[in-house]
């Protein structure tokens, strides 16, 4: 439902490229504050829907608002509120850090630059081993992005829009960077970030799941997981199984996910009966079964299982 | 060395070449376009060139000479009567390459077996065209003057008849190839630092995605393509300064006209020059496919021009392909303002064209230039 307050509200978006339809019906709000995961496999349509949110790409149908503004006539209006992190990163590897977050901010005609640069520098610590004057190009992957997220907050904006902002990068690094992203989601800015890292969904307070440019799954990570009838267990092996082996118990049925371990296969099920039968039909070259958390990946395994209506692996 | 791995470089070489469509149908069109149209319009030795002859004698002698002089195919006959004023005005203008002037005494001296003059004047801000030109105007004079003499049977008593040719090489009298040249040098570099830098500059970061970047803030397209142009528009000015330095120290080159209006001149054909290359940009994808784009910009503007090749010995259609290009009137406009006086005034009919030039380039400029993605 709209509200006055909501930071996005998008209804039936959709945008086809010939007879290809990228995104499908989107339907999403955002409120303000709000941490959003944006999850979904290569080519499921996160990043065309997010540039349509802030008005980059035309939409084919549907619509929506951002700030209050209309997504398809308003996107002028939009900008000036919005910080922006691209797929890859796309400052200027020839300029300092400094330089670069002194362009960004004239760009957005923030009032006193150099006031505001050094605000950004402190707060992303970039004043370490003086990085503040090191050329970009010889930053780290890590580095990199913190700079990327500085330059998308210089104007101080009510939304980030962040597109798969920690490919690439280190866990220390993205720890660091999702550290960031709390404390700045914490001042009142929504945060809409598309990721492929579990980790950093249960980080955030909402997630959306799409897949072929639909919207499975709209709910916090809690309770995606605590909906969850998935069942998963770890079972030891007694000997190695063969390839073909491995093959025939892979495509069971009754198997959700089927992952091999060093010394034991993952296994996630529908139910403990079907669990407890598959685990059977091992015979003796089952040891020990032991039930594990069931993580977001693996929902998400079963709702991509379930859309393609066979097995895939990834 | 591995047979295998050559062929499977060259064989993915290929594929990178055919997928790039724009980049090999402008290869395939270049290739054939440029072959036929310089094949045709380049000639280092012209005919055709353009003559206004003012004639005073009104004789069968002025008759028949015009008539061979088109005939020679050396020169093109302007069927207008013109005062020597007006042809002056027209040589210095550009519009016409040489001047016959034939004084009214000129079948009295003959018929008198007395010297006849006539007076050639001749362009030389542009001496590689003239050289045939201005032999055959004597050669053609002595042969009609003595059909005319030989069908009036009247035999003076020299052995043949005397025409003297008087040749001015006008606005450049001791034909330096160098006054010639950098006028066309000022423009060509112009082109060469200007058009492929800011081509090269704008692509640039549409490759690396700080583009899309920036279509997100508030930038509008207008402030990106002035924003890309100030810097080289400035780096224009210190190239320009130099060379003028050069060409007026080291060359002795004479300004017998304006600097406001070289000034103007330079202006309008530099910012034009940034346009081509910021429309080059907008249709490029990545920095080769820009380099390339300049490239087949530039050709034409090297030879069709009037730059190496003089414009007066091209056919007709390839005048006409001459005309759309800035450089043409850069080249009249620098020729004139260096060696034929031009002020403001005479200017200003080498200037409108170059501002119109702008004004096309920047209109499909902005529309081509991608707000949205797509």
């Amino acid at each position: 439902m709209s509200s006055a307050s909501t930071i996005i509200e998008v209804h039936d978006l959709t945008k086809t490229f010939g007879d290809k339809t990228v995104v499908d019906k989107l339907n999403m709000s955002i409120e303000p504050g709000q941490l959003y995961a944006f999850l979904g496999p290569n080519g499921s349509g996160k990043t065309t829907a997010i540039r349509m949110m802030c008005g980059l790409v035309p939409l084919t149908s549907g619509g929506g608002t951002c700030m209050g503004f209309d997504i398809a006539t308003q996107s002028e209006k939009i900008k000036p509120l919005l910080g922006y992190m691209t797929q890859h990163f796309s400052l200027y590897p020839d300029l300092t850090v400094r330089e670069n977050l002194e362009f960004v901010c004239r760009l957005y005609g923030v009032p006193d630059v150099r006031r505001r640069v050094n605000e950004l520098i402190d707060q992303f610590a970039f004043t370490d081993l003086g990085r503040d004057r090191q050329i970009v190009s010889t930053l780290s992957g890590g580095w990199k992005q913190r700079l990327a997220l500085a330059c998308a907050v210089s104007h101080g904006p009510r939304l980030l829009l962040l597109d798969e902002p920690t490919a690439g990068v280190d866990p220390k690094a993205r720890e660091a960077f999702w550290d960031i992203l709390q404390e700045i989601a914490g001042t009142g800015v929504s945060v809409l970030v598309s990721t492929h890292y579990m980790d950093e969904a249960m980080r955030s307070n909402r997630l959306a799941y799409m897949l072929y440019g639909r919207l499975l799954v709209d709910d916090q990570p809690e309770r995606v997981i605590g909906n969850s009838a998935l069942v998963a267990v770890q079972v030891g092996l007694r000997r190695q199984l063969e390839l073909p082996e491995l093959v025939k118990v892979g495509r069971d049925p009754r198997v959700v996910r089927l992952s091999r371990q060093g010394n034991s296969v993952r296994l996630v099920a529908r139910s403990r009966d079907d669990v407890a039968g598959w685990v059977d039909s091992l015979g003796d070259v089952a040891g020990d079964v032991q039930t594990i958390d069931v993580g977001l990946e693996d929902i998400f395994f079963h709702l991509t299982l379930q859309q393609q209506g066979t097995h895939t692996s990834f | 060395m591995s047979l295998h791995r050559i062929y499977a470089i060259a064989l993915k070489e290929w594929l990178h070449m055919v997928r790039d469509r724009l980049t090999f149908m402008s290869l395939m069109i270049a290739t054939i376009s440029y072959v036929i149209v310089f094949g045709y319009a380049i000639n280092p030795d012209p005919r055709q060139i353009d003559t206004i002859v003012v004639d005073h004698d009104k004789s069968e002698f002025s008759r028949l000479y015009k008539a061979s002089l088109q005939q020679s195919n050396y020169l093109n006959i302007d069927k207008r009567e013109m005062t020597s004023d007006q042809a002056s005005e027209y040589l210095r203008q550009a519009r016409t390459s040489v001047v016959i002037e034939i004084p009214p005494d000129f079948t009295s001296n003959l018929m008198s077996g007395k010297p006849a003059q006539i007076l050639v004047e001749a362009d030389a801000t542009d001496p590689v065209s003239l050289n045939g030109a201005i032999s055959s105007t004597g050669e053609v004079a002595r042969q009609v003057a003595a059909h005319v003499l030989r069908m009036d049977a009247l035999h003076p008593k020299a052995m043949g008849p005397q025409v003297d040719v008087r040749v001015q090489r006008r606005f450049n009298p001791s034909g330096e190839h160098t006054f010639y040249i950098i006028p066309g040098v000022v423009g060509m570099i112009l082109n060469m630092s200007l058009i492929m830098m800011t081509a090269m500059s704008i692509t640039r970061e549409k490759e690396r995605g700080s583009m899309e970047f920036m279509m997100v803030t508030p930038t509008q397209p207008a402030e990106v393509i002035i924003g890309k142009m100030i810097p080289y528009f400035f780096m224009g000015i210190v190239q320009v300064i130099s060379i003028l330095i050069i060409a007026f120290w080291l060359f002795k080159m004479p300004l017998t006209g304006s600097a406001w209006a070289l000034t103007a001149l330079l202006l309008a054909y530099g910012i034009t020059t940034l346009m081509v290359g910021i429309l080059i940009s907008t249709m490029a994808q990545s920095q080769i496919q820009a380099m390339q784009l300049s490239f087949y910009y530039m050709m034409p503007t090297i030879l069709l021009t009037g730059f190496m090749f003089p414009f007066s010995g091209m056919p007709a259609w390839a005048q006409w392909i001459s005309t759309t290009l800035p450089m043409t009137y850069f080249i009249r406009g620098a020729r004139g303002v260096f060696l034929k006086e031009f002020d403001i005034v005479d200017m200003w009919p080498n200037l409108w064209p170059i501002g119109l030039a702008f004004i096309v380039f920047l209109v499909t400029s902005i529309k081509s230039y991608r707000k949205t993605l797509g």
